[in-house]
């Protein structure tokens, strides 16, 4: 090969890779020269080896592929190339400050790959937002007198409980940065790494990102890949084109909706963690953060845990087999999934999915979700409400769920006078609310009925304060 | 490849040196500007073994007081040519193919130049996993490879490198 004059023949290589040789199947297109071209020195004993005229030879297949890989690989020559870049996905995040270019036709190619490849490991994609969803972070200049202590105090507290790299304070000292992980990150990784393929995505710069991976995934297996802002093709809004993979596969975690324009059916919008009262004044100027109340989001109950449920259920939900309301695997979108699953948080709110409701039914009653002239009950958890007013100045009983759960263990009608509601509501909270109904009763707010072996003002009590409509309902 | 070559580089060096110690400011202010760059021409300066020749100095006419010095010096280089076989480390993976590095050089291996047994497992980070499952291409993994294409920058070769041919592939790991 000619050292003098490698960047003409590589213009050439380029040029000709943006012929649009892609794929194997136009191998036999290639003209002859191009191996004489292309090939020297090093390669001559195969090309011996391959000397059969098939055209199909080993060799030619190297150069078409070694062309395709300068295709890839990208910089200012292959807009002197002229032809194939649009639609090129231009990629950072791989490696150190190397940058790819794929063509559309690769892209397109890893992509159908992709989506097998997921399909077949029955796994999605999962990006996670770093920063107030996973953890939050200040500079340790922010921290001011009053929280200087607090953070020490916890961070000997953790030292401690000798949790290791579980910590969640961290003091990330070349950065200046005072890093909190959100309770339960731990926990949420470990427990969605089987199902779902986790890439991380964050508006912070390449050496953060890098930094906290270390703090999240110690081991180096949890993420497959890091994107920070610097990768980004935009600045102000992220997208999911750099992961070269299937939309419909994939689900975002991210506190902010808008910096997904074009992606909102895969988000899941998380609430945001301020962990940092310094971090809370940034976005707004009342209420205290987690750390001057001096305490914390739950583990097993807070934000990460709910989302790794939700998260758990939609992929159960989008491999379910057999399931005839949903398409074949392959057409599966997880954004539809995931919309269904969301569709349903209010949809149970249904009063005639209610237990009461039907146990109303059930003993004969009829039910309607509002005062009419016709109605004889109103049934409420709480008092003070509008309905409850109403049924009152109409001279209406108004009694407790109790009420009509004893009638249907007793087989009979009992006195409502023993389960009239109070007049400010048992419990006397803001109640899971009160319901009219027409002829007997109705009911909603109530909420699962238990079936343990209490008795039946115990278990009133239970199911109440199950459906968190105000405790201590009956009082028979 | 490594070669061993004579180059020259012209030096400005401030007034301030110039006294007993210059031609110890010259040399070390050779292998810091020299050392571990990259030219198209010749690729990687790994090392620089002697500063054969320092030429008279001459003072900038441009206030500065700065002098020039054409220096002549002998060192070693690293260039990839295309057929090379090189032995390397691989960096990182991803579901292109992965780079890796042998020496100053950065190589790509897509994944249409790596052996078809070879799938992507990304269960555990990113891998290439052969079918047997018996070898793996992760950070870290020795690969042996065949140069297949070179691209010159100004400060940085890049090579396309292939691993689907006899004699190439996985000859073992940082960790074993």
């Amino acid at each position: 090969m000619e050292a003098d004059s490698p960047e003409r023949s590589l213009d050439e290589d380029l040029a000709a890779a943006f012929e649009g040789e892609f794929g194997s199947d136009e191998e036999q297109a290639a003209p002859e020269e191009r191996f004489e071209d292309g090939g020297e020195g090093g390669k001559e004993g195969d090309a011996e080896g391959g000397s059969d005229s098939s055209g199909n030879s080993s060799d030619l297949d190297l150069d078409e592929v070694a062309e395709e890989a300068y295709a890839e690989y990208e910089a200012a020559k292959e807009e002197a190339a002229g032809s194939g870049t649009g639609g090129a996905v231009r990629l950072k995040h791989l490696h150190g400050n190397a940058e790819v270019v794929v063509s559309p036709q690769e892209a397109e190619r890893i992509r159908r790959d992709t989506v097998t490849r997921l399909l077949n490991k029955k796994r999605l994609i999962l990006i996670l937002d770093l920063d107030h969803t996973l953890l939050n972070s200040v500079h340790t200049g922010e921290v001011d007198a009053d929280a200087a202590p607090r953070l020490a105090e916890l961070q000997a507290r953790e030292q401690e409980a000798n949790l290791g790299p579980r910590r969640l304070l961290h003091c990330l000292v070349d950065k200046k940065l005072w890093t909190k992980l959100r309770p339960g990150v731990f926990e949420f990784l470990e427990g969605l790494r089987d199902s779902y393929e986790m890439h991380i995505y964050t508006m912070g710069d390449k050496a953060y990102a890098a930094e906290v991976r270390r703090l999240l995934d110690p081991g180096g297996r949890l993420f497959t890949s890091v994107i920070a802002k610097d990768h980004s093709t935009t600045t102000t809004a992220k997208h999911l084109d750099v992961l070269l993979s299937a939309d419909e596969l994939a689900l975002v975690l991210d506190d902010t909706e808008l910096v997904w324009p074009g992606h909102k059916r895969n988000l899941l919008q998380i609430e945001r963690y301020h962990f940092f009262p310094s971090d809370l004044r940034k976005w707004r100027a009342d209420g205290t953060a987690l750390l001057e109340q001096g305490r914390d989001e739950d583990p097993t109950e807070g934000a990460l845990a709910t989302h790794m449920r939700v998260l758990r259920a939609v992929h159960a939900r989008f491999f379910s087999k057999e399931d005839p309301s949903l398409p074949p695997l392959e057409q599966r979108d997880v954004r539809d999934v995931l919309a269904e699953h969301r569709a349903r948080i209010l949809q149970d709110r249904d009063p005639r999915q209610e237990p009461l409701w039907q146990l109303a039914e059930g003993l004969g009653a009829r039910c309607l979700p509002s005062i009419s002239p016709a109605t004889t009950h109103v049934v409420a958890a709480a008092g003070g409400t509008e309905k409850v007013h109403q049924a009152r100045a109409q001279g209406k009983a108004v009694v407790t769920p109790a009420w009509l759960q004893a009638c249907g263990f007793r087989w009979q009608r009992l006195p409502e006078a023993d389960f009239l509601l109070g007049d400010l509501g048992p419990g006397g909270s803001r109640g899971g609310g009160s319901s009219a109904a027409k002829a007997p009763a109705d009911a909603n707010g109530g909420g699962g009925s238990g079936g343990k072996q209490l008795s039946p003002e115990e278990e009133l009590r239970v199911v109440m304060a199950v459906a968190g409509g105000g405790g201590g309902a009956a009082d028979g | 490849m490594f070669y061993y070559l004579t180059l020259h580089k012209s030096l400005d060096i401030h007034p301030k040196h110039f006294g007993p110690k210059l031609r110890e400011v010259i040399r070390e202010k050779l292998i810091a500007e020299t050392e571990g760059t990259c030219t198209g021409k010749y690729g990687y300066v790994v090392a620089v073994t002697k500063v054969e020749d320092i030429g008279r100095g001459r003072i900038r006419q441009d206030q500065s007081g700065y002098a020039s010095f054409e220096v002549t010096y002998g060192c070693i280089v690293c260039r990839p040519y295309k057929g090379e076989v090189l032995d390397a480390v691989v960096t990182s993976v991803n579901k292109m193919g992965f780079f890796a590095q042998a020496g100053p050089l950065q190589l790509f291996v897509t994944q249409h130049l790596i052996p078809e047994e070879f799938e992507l497992d990304s269960s555990t980070g990113n891998s290439w996993v052969s079918v047997d499952q018996a070898t793996s291409i992760q950070p870290g993994t020795h690969v042996r490879v065949r140069i297949v294409g070179i691209k010159y920058d100004p400060t940085e070769v890049f090579c396309i490198a292939s691993m689907k041919e006899d004699y190439l592939g996985v000859i073992g790991s940082d960790f074993s």
